[in-house]
């Protein structure tokens, strides 16, 4: 099922988990089209949500508020980065197992995440990252995108050490004791790279799970520009040594 | 015409002092330290020719430009870091607004 394993020592746990102890981290930008149904059926499931509206200009903050979704709303677009590290610093006060980053505008599935919050509970490691490219994926991204993204996965194993097989893949179930460590500076897409270096950093337990993401026209259009994404996000790790 | 020259060097001096007073140190000195050069160099020509030649280049004037572009590249880099750290200031502002206003409306029983 897995690749990449580096926790053959983490002790395996065969219980449930508590949905109620799970939090779902959605950061959303312009997402008042989607944002509702997506919010709708992680809490149907029965866990718990968390959104961070980065300063859109529509309706996605007042439609979050209407669910029973936590809401919270950068009172500027500051970038997805930004947004996870808001929600780190909110889930840091509060007593929970795990967190799941899932995007707001239905790229993933919420059958995978709960298959990989299961995943890992049992293997108990302390951050699952998604994975495109490993046994069990049946992702097909445009050629472009699978282009820049294998080149990504390079430069990632390059500046991480970890030898992942994908990068800038947003589905990851984090651990509340990895949330406690990890520190995101990059507030733009590169928080993905330094998401992977901060894992190597404090030696976080880690392992990748095989997940399918749902690409649909408007998504792609709104996503990142796949190579003017990529050297924006090189700038911004060369300029973040800087700081 | 030397003091006319040296004149227009004047309000980059001034802005080195300003910055440096503010506590924007190394931005300061670099504003300083080209008033300082630029108006040497007016005042002595000579001596951007007699260096430029040292250093195999032909006219003090080239020197002058040669200098002159890794200069405004260095102070272009100290001003977008200087950038990048507001920005960060700015996040962690608007984060922490963000998780406050929240709470506050939890207190509040929206």
């Amino acid at each position: 099922m897995t690749k990449h394993d580096n926790s053959s020592s983490l002790e395996k746990k065969q219980t449930v988990v508590d949905r109620r102890r799970v939090w779902f981290v959605v950061p959303a930008y312009n997402e008042e089209g989607r944002i509702s149904e997506v919010l709708n059926s992680i809490l149907r499931s029965g866990y718990r949500c968390l959104v961070i509206d980065d300063g859109s200009d529509d309706d996605t903050f007042g439609q979050a508020n209407q669910s029973e979704a936590t809401a919270l709303k950068h009172l500027q677009n500051l970038g997805q980065g930004a947004s996870l590290n808001t929600a780190f610093n909110y889930l840091r006060e509060r007593d929970f197992d795990y967190c799941v980053t899932f995007d707001a505008d239905g790229q993933h599935s919420l059958d995978e995440a709960t298959n990989m919050i299961q995943f890992a509970h049992e293997g108990g490691q302390l951050v699952t990252l998604g994975s495109r490219f490993i046994e069990g994926a049946q992702s097909n991204p445009p050629l472009l995108r699978r282009i820049v993204l294998r080149l990504g996965v390079w430069f990632s194993r390059l500046h991480s050490g970890l030898h992942v097989s994908d990068t800038h893949n947003g589905l990851r179930v984090i651990s509340k004791e990895a949330i406690a460590q990890i520190s995101l500076s990059q507030p733009r897409m590169a928080h993905a790279s330094e998401f992977l270096l901060e894992i190597q950093r404090k030696g976080l337990s880690w392992r990748e799970y095989p997940v399918n993401i749902r690409y649909s026209e408007e998504s792609l259009r709104k996503g990142q520009k796949s190579l003017s994404g990529a050297s924006t996000i090189l700038i911004d790790l060369m300029l973040g040594k800087f700081k | 015409m030397g003091w006319l020259l040296a004149a227009l060097f004047i309000p980059v001096g001034f802005l080195g002092v300003a910055l440096f007073a503010r506590g924007y140190r190394l931005i300061g000195a670099l504003h300083f330290l080209i008033f300082g050069f630029a108006s040497y160099l007016i005042f002595f020509p000579e001596l951007s020719s007699s260096l430029a030649n040292s250093i195999g280049i032909g006219r003090g004037a080239d020197l002058v430009l040669y200098l002159f572009i890794p200069f405004s590249l260095l102070l272009q880099l100290v001003l977008y870091l200087r950038v990048l750290d507001l920005e960060r200031k700015n996040r962690d502002l608007v984060s922490k607004l963000a998780i406050e206003l929240s709470s506050a409306k939890g207190q509040l029983g929206d």
